[in-house]
């Protein structure tokens, strides 16, 4: 805690008060405390997160953070839409990885339908290259935007515009740079254009210098480590405690990544390290994410070497919609398009919890079923939503401006923690 | 009953027994596993023509339809094996071969059967290289009907639709023409369709060949929610699924499915009147008028201008009279009573409907007569001047399955040839006002012949005396003779073996409505109501009004102008009165003129039970969601509420009603004892008459596609109506009158000018009008329902 009494705003404007004001001040220290609220439009909240501060002076005595702002009854609407038709939702929970939310989603629809082990090899692949590059889009935002938090101008137009790449790589894939809907039940929507793979060559030479570069920018940088160090200390008991996930929970100490631990559509071919911190500060956070990226690097040079060649849709017409052009002269096709954009598929009845590593932690869904094409109940296990509420524990005691860092650090995004 | 054996059999599996005859698709349903069918229907005959339901019975080297095989012992039945699978993937791919893709422009996409047992049963990948055979000729295109929409492109031969119109209309309308894959279906020569349970084709068709035309391109089904009502335009009282769209509005009206006890059919009246009751013509605001202003309310806010209306007709209750019409449900019918009684506590409660023989038919006949059942298992139905196709086509729908499906013999009775008697094995021309008559000539027969009786009445003695389980079934002439038909035929009934009577009155419902009210019935805790000094038709309430005696009317119901009879006379009466509350749902003349009118909900909004002339107890649940206001139920018992009777809840009025149906039931069932009421059966007199020189009898009755005039309020059924005279062709040529000749019809000392007809199925000496084809002022001779009147027509007549 503090050690000198700092100069409160009274003392301030005895000093420069004239004689006649008499100043009452007390010597309650809770008469000090002013509630200060921060947010919900605030760029450095990461989205429209109110946090309700109770500063003495600098130093925060309290932080409640208030959510809510971003919702809009996703999982509710999942109770009224195919499980088809719900896969654009995910798209919007977390934004900055869409196609990470679309495969945790999916990988719980197939998982109730119990045609996990049916998906071909090629949409497997694939779904892990493109998590991969998406895991790293996710990181570089963090990047970009934690630097400039914290005052550091230029990284966030290098991140971004090494983003803007991926981005790139995206749109030629799906036709979409963010909300992509790739992913689909089954498969993947469509397979990728030819042209893809030398644009991802390309990013990943690019890339690697661009590393190296953020390694020496930020990571050695003084200020940064003044800022970050020993700021938001985590226990390794308190996160688990508080069921946190991710790079928030590896830089705590703990070895828990899901694509190692319950691996999911043939992560367990590649070969890739966790990185693990053991300090739980602000700094080891950011580590941790700087050496994901670099592993997701690898991860992703590893895929490009091997795709498997193959379908990239289960054959299974009463789950996956026909070829467009297929319906417009073929009866059975028509009918299957038919009843499957305007009812969907029947589901079995039954319930799966399956998640997968999203950038953000371990992302997933509880899907219960009772027969019929509409999910009885869709629940969104977010990782974002159990990082946040780690905050008031970690940042009591530092000052405004630590807030500002530890957010930037717990990476959050409102939208998968509203829903 | 006698118990039917049990068979033991596996299906999938799963250990189950069935009665004997149960066929294996009814057997699988049963225990929840689903055998998809198209020509099957739980109300037609087995025909077995699509081969999609193939099972696999264990040890038989084919598999066989399960529509058509009934339970065996021991039999080991698989419906998910790999032959049966294959089998379906193969019959759906010849299915789909011809089929159309239409899909996107079917009115039936999402509730096509075709389509749902083709993605759970198919292959999902089509093999077919080929053209589809092609109907869009000249032939393909006629319009074979104004409310139905044909493509025959999109049929799966089936065969549904021409065996419902063969075994469940009656009508023999459509077959299939050409063979093989020219197979189409049609009318024959391309005639139009005039059906009176117009729509039942298209109700079972598993694709959108034969679609509901009026709604075509409306709405997709998953927009629309569908409610359980009740169709109040007959007293079949069929249950119906209202359709609401996503804003509300109701945009079509069908059968419910799939329910046992259920009619999977309604009839053209109720199918295609959805619309009656929308737009400018339904009263959906309050007015009081008082000697200075006319002010309007919501339907939210009449409570307390109705408080203030029932107090000023409370004081003066001795000349206060309740006017109620059958279009109201059973528990609405029971609080007007209520409150006619105990709150404005007159003695004149009357229904608007004038059915002279009805209360003793309720009296000694409630709850002991035919049910659909009794007319499904009988083996001889005998249709005492019951013209069912025209009055009560769902009444009728069971006399057709009876003779066309399990062999009944029918005969029929009047002075009309209905279209049962063209499947009846013989008719007996009966004078108007006759059957009384006829059923003592009847019991007379059955003890000695007479000599001079004609071939057809002595058939009928014949059938008679041999038969089983006879159903006798009257129209709303017999009835109209009062309670000598219904002291007749209960005599005929207590000297004929196993024989079960049945009276089918006009209007929605009659006998429910007449029974809650309490109009000429004893009702338990009001004592008898048939007091000394009560008018109980609505004749003697306008002559009361005329006198002076009357000066407050109090008029209930749905469409009430349309069932006052002379409506001119009733408007000058309702000009002397003081106070005159209407509740309608409809906008009239008789609305503008009242001191208080109150809308009140339509007939296919209500809330409410409605008791069915077979004896049915069906619920309206009355969740329409654009509904005027609350249903009328509540709005009573809130007024009753507040002119100081007890505070109730809607849910113990229904209970209420139950009990007392029950005690009217049992009332009746105690009657049967009586045996004295039926011996003095043959001591009443003749009722039949003489038309008099040159004159007819005058049958008026609703056309056939119409219910009092509310159908004539939609936009479809109206295209359907008949305004000419029907009139018998030898008379016609007697007095050298032609088809389509114009005429004048004197009537006492009025004059119609109408078209004529000739038909032969009319009696030499009578002719039939259709009510709804003159307005209220042409009409006003009109006496009621089934009473014939005497006409004479004078040819050549102009305007």
């Amino acid at each position: 805690m503090i050690s000198e009494k700092i100069p409160t705003s009274v003392d301030k404007f005895k000093a420069i008060s004239s004689d006649n004001i008499s100043v009452q001040e007390s010597d309650d220290p809770g008469d000090r405390i002013v509630t200060l609220n921060m947010g919900p439009s605030h760029p450095a909240t990461h989205g429209v997160l109110r946090l309700v501060l109770s500063i003495d002076g600098e130093v925060i005595t309290e932080v409640v953070p208030h959510i809510g702002y971003l919702h809009t009854g996703m999982e509710k609407l999942g109770e009224y839409m195919s499980y088809h038709q719900f896969i654009p939702i995910t798209d919007r929970m977390d934004y900055l990885a869409p196609m990470l939310m679309n495969l945790g989603y999916i990988l719980g629809v197939e998982k109730l339908l119990g045609i996990t082990d049916e998906i071909p090899a090629r949409a497997q692949w694939l779904r892990v290259l493109y998590s991969e590059l998406m895991r790293i889009s996710s990181h570089l935002i963090w990047l970009g935007t934690s630097a400039i938090d914290l005052g550091a101008m230029s990284p966030i137009f290098y991140a971004l515009q090494d983003r803007e790449q991926i981005m790139n790589i995206f749109e030629e894939t799906c036709g979409a740079r963010l909300t992509s809907t790739y992913f689909r039940i089954g498969g993947l929507r469509e397979d990728i254009p030819d042209t893809v793979i030398p644009m991802i060559e390309k990013f990943l030479k690019d890339f690697a210098i661009r590393l190296d570069e953020y390694q020496n920018l930020v990571t050695g940088n003084p200020i940064l480590i003044n800022r970050l160090k020993g700021i938001g200390c985590l226990s390794k008991e308190t996160a688990l405690s508080y069921c946190c996930s991710g790079p928030v929970l590896r830089a705590s100490g703990v070895n828990y990544d899901v694509r190692k631990a319950r691996p999911y559509s043939g992560y367990e071919k590649f070969k890739f390290n966790i990185p693990v911190y053991q300090e739980g500060d602000s700094y080891a956070r950011f580590l941790v994410r700087m050496d994901e990226m670099r592993e997701s690097a690898t991860i992703v040079r590893q895929a490009i070497d091997a795709i498997p060649a193959g379908p990239v849709k289960i054959d299974r017409t009463d789950i996956i919609l026909p070829d467009k052009h297929r319906t417009q002269g073929n009866m059975e096709e028509l009918i299957n398009h038919f009843i499957l954009s305007c009812r969907g598929f029947n589901a079995p009845v039954g319930e799966v919890f399956s998640t997968i590593e999203s950038s953000k932690g371990e992302f997933g869904v509880y899907l219960v079923s009772t027969g019929g094409e509409k999910p009885y109940r869709l629940r969104v296990h977010s990782p974002s939503f159990l990082n946040l509420s780690v905050l008031p524990a970690i940042s009591r005691g530092s000052l405004i401006a630590d807030i500002v860092a530890i957010i930037g650090s717990l990476d959050i995004v409102l939208g998968e923690i509203d829903r | 009953m006698a118990d039917i054996a049990k068979v033991r059999l596996t299906i999938d599996g799963i250990s189950t027994e069935a009665e004997k005859g149960v066929l294996l698709v009814e057997a699988a349903r049963r225990i929840g596993i689903k055998i998809p069918v198209f020509c099957s229907h739980s109300k037609l005959l087995p025909l077995g023509a699509c081969r999609i339901c193939l099972v696999e019975i264990e040890k038989a080297p084919k598999l066989v339809t399960a529509c058509t095989t009934p339970v065996g012992e021991g039999m080991v039945v698989f419906t998910r094996s790999a032959r049966v699978v294959k089998a379906r993937q193969g019959i759906v791919e010849f299915l789909l071969a011809n089929h159309p893709l239409d899909c996107p422009i079917c009115d039936q996409g999402g509730e096509c059967e075709l389509q749902d047992v083709c993605f759970e049963f198919g292959r999902g990948k089509s093999r077919f290289e080929d053209i589809k055979r092609n109907f869009d000729n000249k032939y393909g295109r006629i319009k074979l009907s104004p409310v139905l929409s044909w493509v025959n492109n999109r049929c799966i031969h089936c065969e549904r639709c021409t065996r419902v119109c063969h075994q469940v209309v009656g009508e023999d309308h459509i077959g299939m023409l050409n063979r093989g894959d020219k197979a189409m279906i049609s009318t024959f020569q391309f005639t139009q369709m005039t059906c009176e349970l117009c729509g039942n084709c298209a109700e079972v068709c598993p694709t959108g060949t034969i679609t509901n035309g009026t709604v075509k391109y409306k709405d997709r089904v998953w927009n629309l929610t569908p409610n359980p009502s009740v169709c109040l335009l007959c007293s079949s009282s069929c249950a119906t699924r209202v359709w609401t769209d996503l804003k509300g509005k109701v945009t079509r009206v069908t059968a419910p499915k799939d329910e046992q006890d259920c009619c999977d059919f309604l009839c053209a009246k109720g199918r295609f009147s959805f619309d009656a009751d929308q737009g400018e013509q339904r009263l959906r605001e309050g007015t009081k008028i008082t000697s200075e202003v006319a002010e309007t309310f919501q339907q939210s806010e009449s409570l307390q201008p109705t408080v203030q209306a029932f107090k000023a007709l409370a004081k003066d209750s001795g000349s206060t009279a309740v006017i109620y019409n059958s279009r109201i449900a059973n528990e609405e019918a029971y609080l007007v009573g209520r409150i006619a009684r105990t709150v404005l506590k007159t003695p004149h409660v009357v229904p608007l409907e004038n059915h002279e023989g009805l209360t003793s038919y309720l009296d000694r006949f409630s709850g002991r007569q035919s049910t659909s059942k009794d007319i499904l298992s009988a083996d001889l139905i005998l249709l005492v001047d019951a013209p069912l196709a025209r009055e009560t086509p769902m009444i009728g729908y069971f006399v057709t399955r009876a003779v066309r499906q399990k062999g009944a013999a029918l005969y029929t009775v009047g002075p009309e040839k209905t279209r049962h008697s063209s499947m009846g094995l013989a008719h007996h021309w009966n004078a108007p006002g006759a059957s009384k008559d006829f059923v003592l000539s009847l019991i007379e027969a059955l003890q000695s012949r007479k000599s001079d009786a004609s071939a057809e009445f002595n058939k009928i003695v014949d059938a008679v005396q041999g038969s089983r389980q006879m159903v006798i079934i009257a129209g709303s002439r017999p009835l109209a003779e009062g309670p000598a038909f219904i002291r007749a035929i209960e005599s005929l009934s207590s000297k004929v073996a196993n024989s079960k009577v049945l009276m089918v009155p006009e209007g929605g419902n009659t006998l429910g409505a007449m029974l809650m009210a309490g109009s000429g019935m004893r009702v338990p805790g009001w004592g008898s109501n048939v007091s000394q000094n009560g008018c109980s038709v609505q004749e003697d309430v306008l002559g009361a009004i005329e006198k002076g005696s009357i000066k407050n009317v109090l008029l209930i119901g749905e469409d009430l102008q349309e069932g006052l009879i002379n409506w001119p006379r009733w408007k000058t009466a309702f000009a002397k009165l003081a106070n005159l509350v209407v509740f309608d749902a409809f906008r009239s003349e008789l609305t503008s003129l009242a001191t208080l009118a109150v809308p009140v909900r339509s007939f296919h909004e209500f809330e409410g039970s409605v008791l069915s002339a077979l004896g049915e107890w069906k619920i309206a649940r009355g969740s329409i969601p654009g509904a005027v206001g609350q249903s009328m139920s509540r709005l009573l018992l809130k007024l009753e509420s507040e002119l100081g009777g007890a505070e109730q809840s809607f849910a113990s009025v229904t209970s209420e009603v139950k009990k007392l149906y029950q005690w009217h039931v049992s009332r009746a069932t105690e009657a049967v004892e009586d045996k004295k009421s039926a011996d003095s059966a043959g001591k009443d007199k003749s009722t039949g008459g003489n038309p008099g020189k040159d004159g007819v009898f005058l049958l008026i009755g609703n056309d056939l596609y119409h219910s009092g005039a509310m159908t004539l309020r939609g936009a479809h059924l109206g295209q359907f109506l008949n305004r000419s005279l029907l009139m018998n062709s030898a008379d016609a040529e007697k007095m050298k009158i032609s088809n389509d000749a114009r005429v004048q019809l004197k009537i006492g000392s009025d004059k119609v000018s109408v078209a004529v007809r000739t038909t032969d199925d009319i009696m030499s000496g009578c002719c039939f009008l259709a009510l709804n084809s003159l307005s209220p002022d042409e009409r006003r001779w009109f006496g009621g329902i089934g009473k014939p009147l005497t006409a004479v027509i004078i040819s050549g007549g102009a305007a």
